[in-house]
């Protein structure tokens, strides 16, 4: 493992550090059952075949079309999700069978950012308990501290002190999200998966969570898996960007290489059917790309991409394109350049 | 000259709320819309857009009251239609999509049942007819393989499926008026691009006019003739969509194109922080005095917390509700009427 993850490390420059956490080559697949006696009649390939790095301090952000896998990377990331092959690595060590008693400590060194914070919070318990619960759980603080732990969380993301007397009911949507991360931040973790944290919110909710995140990476140290379909946030806040299709990566590079020049068709297409962000860019006849990702149950044979792809051709109906090695990295037989 | 296709004129909507207060939801609204055009009312959740709307059909609850105001289509008041007449009306000539398709498809019953239904219901045709028209709409909306659509429960089909089946439902009678809520949030982008520009074709096909309601800035860029933008319940600015991003007067507006994180802004531009608009929308039964909009606003000023500015002409076609745009002295007496009518 060692070696490789050094070949990978030299490709990228940019990161001296050794990743923080390391996705080898995983499949993640959903068994679908039938029938009276619940027989397997087959796997939802979720994740199917990524090898991912990501490095202590970046944001890496994944994007691709719902369905495509990207929430479960983060879950299986985790190990919220068990996985069907392959190896994961947090920090130097491997992690893909450790018992549910084993992965408690790391539990604190991992967190997860939802989209619907509500639906995380407990609606009975005051938000003071919600930020004290962790800290108990994981005995990160006496008694006596854990008041003043919850003050220091609350001012973090920006709520008043009043606000742990009160219930989650009683915040709006962004309110909601900044809870959800002073309870993802109570018990101090180094990586963060933030699923879609910004997609339920209104635009001038989004910029203040975004902002907010990104002044919390710079404070605490934090580093950020962070998925969206929401290309305008994801080119925001990530350093590095990956592409997800039918779950597998399709293209990875830095953030203003990919979005000014990608080199996987569908990253292209991807980002032409993005709004315009004003009425003069408006394009009249906008190639847009076709139909719908297939079922996932069942990927086409060859490049997955090739039944919407515009430039396939008989090799890619056939063959399996590999994510080239390289810094700005495409799975593509005929890439765009 | 004729009537616009539709008016609304001084609109004013209230809610009862549970306690038997009542708030008012959409306040003093008035728009037109010509025919073929396309009208985006923007705003964030809270801000009255979806009310507005669905007034135009009378698809408002038990708890909603008309407070003034009249909406006219092709020059006659909906508002004392009966639901008899009503119905004549919704679907045939004024046809409404939603956020959720689920909303508008039955989950008993196949799509292609549903469509016949929408079909014989506005038009003579019938049985066979019918079914041949439905299998024409749903290739319209681009629906690859009609046949065996119409044969599918709508909980087989993709969220971008279901939402071009409902497309096809509302298109079937061509109604003269679209009225669209947020009709693409709940899509992936790709599948997004694929019904904006389906809504656009329909419409240079058939001159439609197309209400569309989205807190999206980038689909009022990619659809908008006209643009309303609301907060709180006011229209606080009105505009053609260029003149609207080449220079957003309300600093409502400019928050709104602050805040969003675009793919078109230059890269170095990009490390920037967002700018952000403090505070949230504030509920409707606490309402700030003055403008609305005062406690978020970077450039609040004495009188802006004192007294409601009214929406004011601030050049061609546009209508701004802003002090710093339209000052106000000189316009008093204005504002005394505007704040009147809370």
């Amino acid at each position: 493992m060692t070696t490789e993850v050094v070949n990978q490390e030299s490709a990228h420059n940019a990161h001296h550090a050794l990743p923080i956490a390391r996705l080898d080559n995983v499949r993640t697949y959903y068994p679908i059952r039938r029938g009276v006696f619940s027989r397997t009649a087959g796997y939802v390939r979720a994740v199917d075949g990524v090898t991912l790095n990501i490095y202590p301090g970046e944001t890496l952000g994944l994007v691709g079309e719902s369905g495509c896998g990207k929430s479960s990377i983060g879950r299986t990331l985790l190990r919220l999700e068990d996985v069907h092959e392959g190896r994961i690595w947090f920090e130097q060590e491997e992690i893909t069978h450790f018992s549910e008693r084993r992965m408690k400590p790391l539990r604190t060194q991992m967190q997860l950012i939802f989209q619907d914070p509500y639906a995380s919070l407990n609606p009975r318990q005051r938000v003071g308990e919600l930020l004290a619960e962790p800290l108990r759980a994981h005995r990160l603080s006496v008694n006596a501290e854990i008041a003043a732990e919850v003050d220091r969380l609350l001012e973090l993301v920006g709520l008043p002190r009043s606000s742990k007397d009160r219930f989650p009911h009683e915040f709006s949507g962004g309110q909601r999200q900044r809870i959800g991360i002073a309870r993802a931040l109570s018990v101090q973790p180094k990586l963060i998966v933030c699923d879609e944290p910004v997609s339920a919110l209104d635009v001038s909710i989004q910029a203040q969570i975004l902002n907010l995140l990104q002044d919390l990476q710079k404070e605490l140290g934090l580093t950020y898996l962070f998925i969206a379909h929401g290309l305008g946030a994801v080119k925001y806040i990530s350093t590095r960007i990956a592409v997800m299709y039918l779950g597998q990566i399709v293209e990875l590079g830095d953030k203003n290489r990919l979005f000014d020049s990608p080199r996987h068709p569908y990253t292209k297409l991807l980002l032409d059917a993005n709004p315009v962000s004003h009425p003069r860019l408006r394009v009249r006849e906008k190639v847009v790309l076709d139909g719908e990702a297939p079922n996932p149950a069942s990927p086409p044979r060859g490049c997955r991409f090739h039944t919407r792809c515009p430039y396939a051709q008989a090799k890619c109906r056939e063959q399996e394109p590999q994510l080239d090695g390289s810094i700005h990295a495409a799975a593509c037989h005929y890439p765009l350049w | 000259m004729t009537a616009p296709l539709l008016e609304i004129d001084r609109l004013s909507i209230g809610f009862k709320t549970d306690n038997g207060q009542a708030v008012t939801v959409v306040e003093d609204l008035s728009l037109t819309a010509a025919e073929g055009e396309t009208i985006c009312i923007v705003g964030e959740s809270g801000s009255g857009k979806s009310v507005a709307s669905q007034s135009i059909m009378r698809l408002l609850g038990e708890n909603a009251f008309i407070q003034q105001g009249e909406i006219r289509f092709k020059g006659d008041n909906l508002l004392n239609k009966s639901e008899k007449e009503l119905r004549r009306i919704r679907g045939k000539d004024i046809a409404i999509i939603f956020q959720e398709p689920m909303a508008a498809l039955n989950p008993v019953f196949t799509v292609g049942h549903q469509l016949r239904e929408a079909i014989k219901l506005h038009s003579k045709r019938k049985g066979r007819e019918a079914k041949e028209y439905a299998i024409d709409l749903l290739r319209r909306v681009g629906i690859s393989r009609p046949e065996s659509i119409m044969n599918g429960y709508p909980h087989t089909l993709s969220g971008g499926m279901k939402q071009r089946a409902v497309i096809a439902m509302a298109i079937a009678s061509k109604p003269q008026l679209l009225i669209a809520d947020e009709p693409t949030t709940a899509l992936d982008v790709t599948v997004q691009a694929q019904i904006l520009q389906l809504l656009k074709r329909l419409q240079e096909g058939s001159g439609t006019t197309i209400v569309l309601i989205t807190h999206d800035l980038g689909v009022v860029a990619e659809m908008a003739d006209k643009v309303v933008v609301m907060y709180a319940g006011q229209i606080v600015e009105q505009a053609d969509a260029e003149s609207l991003f080449d220079r957003p007067l309300h600093p409502y507006t400019q928050g709104l194109m602050h805040a969003m994180p675009s793919l078109q802004k230059a890269a170095g531009a990009n490390d920037e922080r967002l700018l952000s608009i403090p505070g949230t929308v504030p509920a409707l039964n606490r309402l700030p005095q003055g403008c609305r909009f005062h406690t978020r606003c970077a450039y609040t000023q004495e009188c802006c917390k004192q007294s409601t500015p009214p929406l004011a002409a601030a050049g061609e076609n546009r209508l701004v509700r802003c002090w710093l745009a339209v000052p106000p002295t000189g316009i008093e007496q204005n504002a005394t009427a505007g704040g009147n009518a809370i």
